[in-house]
């Protein structure tokens, strides 16, 4: 009987298990094979052993800037977005009428296209767009080309990015907010606990959960960032905007060396890892399961 | 590992796609795929009518299939097919690009020629080298173009300033560029980050291409360094031009010239009827590249088609080459507004002209291809032109110099 189940329990997972299989681990244990090698996309290959990390490490002139640019968006970017999200949960809270209407207006730009989301913030930050327009006239000041500035493009990224998307994380917060435990809170406000007291020592602690899956995935989608640089900055001026999904999107496809491309899809992937783990493990200081 | 690696590199960029695009045969009968870039309803529907008379050319007994993708992906598609062995037959190529690509493409030999009912002298000398590299000759080309300067003749008449000629010389583009943006307002000239149509004014202030003729990466050479600050400066110091607004903005200056907001550009031939289409707010215009002080300069540039090296009938993608690259095949193109690469179809292009454009523009590609030499490019020509607009941006929004952003390109790519 419970061999039957579990050939049972198999023939449920294996769809989801072949998908797994084909799209994930095969390619994954591929790209490892192929950042050990010399790969063209047409030719012959040659094995280098360590070859293109030692290249990417020592001699690369874009992998570096690269990486410091994909650590900096997320310095800037995960901080931004959860704060932001979290001040929009707390001021859409079950006090406010048409609450609803608010959240997916905010929800709005998640499920935009990011294509249609930076054309319409290019509209507004290039030299002749609406930024710049009522600058000019509201204060007769020309404000900077913030897709062109070396100290304005990357900020401009990130700004758009919080923009395009704070929703999601809004709406795991306000799910947390809405599921908080009242006699908590009641006995909370009956020991004196309000306002700013309640927010921090109370409120915060009891959705830390939430919070936690937020800024992982926040982290692990920041790190990832391609779309909105690729479409607002090109990368650049210079290479101040690529980030490294895009060097690597630029090596193996562009200039089709796919061996260099997955040894640095593979140092992204140990940064992912690595940054996450290390979460997990600051967790326990922070976040609260129990209610 | 070989096999392995290219059965596994296959299945990971293939998923989705699966279906063959090297041609087979079934049934007696043979299905060739013709790869090729098309933007819009308009291009796509003339490639339908080329590919029909390449049909019609060809037989029954070969089917030709018609497989696009746009311009700004085809490459990557490329890349992609090649990776996985499953290149198009006929797949189309851009001059400039070809180096990438050599190893996937076919060379065709003399016998290739006389198969296909193609002779080197159905072109003018040199027009075969846009599809040639290291002496072999990768496909041919279907059409032949330049740089042009394209103007705005409403504006120049505003600003009292007689319009360009097909003997302007830098000097003359320099001094009308500014006494237009002086006297109308709207600039004299929008600046590129794109390829040519940055380079090509550089180059011919020059009277040198940015690749010696020993094929080394020359970027920094002193007179082109001092030929691309000129340019660079024509934002920055003169003002004749406004910044292009970021590095993504790749064709800025078109938009910026068909909206009537700069009176000059520089593009490449195969816009000639667009710009100067009656359907433009304004009187457009077309000549040959200013001079610099060594005489005319430009380089001649085109795409072509080539045959795949994984095409499994090569005897059949011949023929569906010759007969979209051969004359018939021409002559439409040079119909359907494009010019052609064999010399015999160019009449036919310039008959297919608007009456009242036939003139200047005829005389704008006689001139053109004068001093027109073939465009020299390295190995990493395509990772030189990609890193470019980054590099250029810098220079135009004043934050950069243009010797130090020649100097990061050399660099990095002229090792």
């Amino acid at each position: 009987m419970k061999n039957r189940e579990r050939w049972h329990a198999l023939g449920f997972i294996s769809p989801a298990l072949a998908g797994l299989s084909v799209f994930t681990a095969l390619p994954v244990a591929l790209a490892v094979i192929m950042s050990l090698f010399d790969w063209p996309i047409f030719g012959d290959r040659e094995f280098t052993g360590l070859g293109n990390y030692r290249t990417l490490l020592t001699e690369s002139p874009d992998f570096w800037p690269a990486l410091r640019n994909s650590i900096l968006f997320t310095v800037l970017y995960v901080p931004a977005n959860l704060t932001v999200a979290l001040v929009l949960a707390l001021l859409l809270g079950p006090r406010l009428r048409g609450r609803a209407v608010f959240r997916v207006l905010f929800f709005i730009p998640v499920v935009t296209p990011m294509v249609a989301n930076a054309l319409v913030w290019k509209l507004v930050l290039q030299p002749e767009g609406l930024l710049n327009g009522l600058a000019g006239e509201w204060f007769g000041i020309t404000l900077p080309s913030f897709l062109a500035d070396r100290n304005w493009a990357m900020i401009a990224i990130v700004v758009m990015s919080v923009w395009a998307g704070m929703g999601y994380n809004m709406l795991v917060l306000t799910a947390a907010l809405e599921q908080l435990p009242t006699s908590v809170l009641e006995a909370a406000r009956m020991d004196g606990a309000q306002g700013r007291h309640l927010l921090w020592r109370v409120t915060l602690p009891l959705i830390s959960p939430a919070i936690f899956f937020a800024a992982v995935m926040t982290i692990i989608g920041s790190l990832q960032v391609f779309a909105q640089p690729q479409l607002l900055t090109g990368g650049g001026p210079g290479n101040s905007t690529i980030p490294l999904v895009m060097f690597i999107y630029d090596t193996g496809f562009k200039f089709q060396d796919l061996g260099l491309a997955s040894a640095a899809a593979w140092l992204l992937f140990v940064l992912i890892i690595g940054i996450t783990a290390l979460q997990f493990r600051a967790q326990r200081r922070w976040v609260h399961y129990e209610h | 590992m070989r096999k392995w690696g290219s059965a596994l590199t296959a299945l990971v960029m293939t998923l989705g796609v699966g279906a063959c695009s090297s041609g087979g045969s079934s049934d007696g009968k043979t299905t060739v795929v013709w790869n090729m870039w098309s933007g819009d309803t308009e291009s796509e529907q003339k490639l339908k009518e080329q590919m029909a008379v390449a049909q019609a050319a060809v037989g029954a007994d070969i089917t030709i299939e018609l497989r696009t993708a746009p311009w700004a992906d085809f490459f990557t598609k490329l890349n992609a097919n090649m990776a996985s062995g499953k290149l198009a037959c006929v797949t189309a190529m851009n001059g400039q690009r070809l180096t990438d690509y050599t190893a996937a493409f076919e060379p065709l030999t003399d016998a290739d020629l006389t198969t296909m009912g193609i002779s080197r002298a159905d072109y003018n000398p040199g027009a075969l080298s846009v599809m040639e590299n290291d002496g072999k000759l990768y496909g041919l080309p279907y059409d032949t173009a330049t740089m042009f300067l394209f103007y705005n003749a409403d504006l120049f008449t505003k600003a009292g300033v007689t319009p360009p000629t097909n003997s302007w010389t830098i000097a003359d583009f320099e001094t009308a560029a500014k006494t237009i943006t002086e006297k109308t307002g709207v600039k004299g000239f929008a600046v590129s980050l794109d390829e040519f149509q940055w380079l090509s004014l550089p180059m011919a202030r020059a009277g040198k291409q940015p690749v010696n003729e020993s094929g080394k990466l020359a970027l920094t050479d002193p007179a082109f360094v001092d030929a691309a600050t000129w340019y660079g400066d024509l934002v920055t110091g003169q003002k004749v031009s406004e910044a292009v607004p970021s590095a993504s903005e790749t064709g800025w200056e078109v938009t910026q010239f068909q909206n009537g907001k700069a009176a000059m550009i520089i593009d490449g031939t195969w816009q000639a009827a667009t710009y100067t289409a009656d359907e433009l707010p304004f009187d457009g215009g077309a000549v040959r590249l200013p001079s610099g002080t060594a005489g005319p300069f430009g380089v001649a540039l085109g795409s072509g088609y080539g045959i795949a090296k994984n095409c499994e009938d090569k005897d059949a993608a011949l023929k569906v080459l010759g007969a979209l690259a051969g004359r018939a095949g021409e002559d439409l193109i040079a119909k359907q507004g494009n010019h052609p690469a064999q010399t015999g179809s160019q009449e036919g292009y310039f008959a297919s002209l608007p009456d009242g454009k036939r003139e200047m523009l005829t005389a704008a590609f006689r001139a053109g291809f004068q001093g027109a030499s073939a465009q020299r490019v390295t190995a990493e020509w395509t990772q030189v032109a990609t890193a470019m607009p980054n590099e250029l941006v810098t220079v135009y929004t004043g934050q950069g110099s243009m010797a130090d952003a020649l100097g990061n390109l050399q660099t990095k790519f002229g090792k």
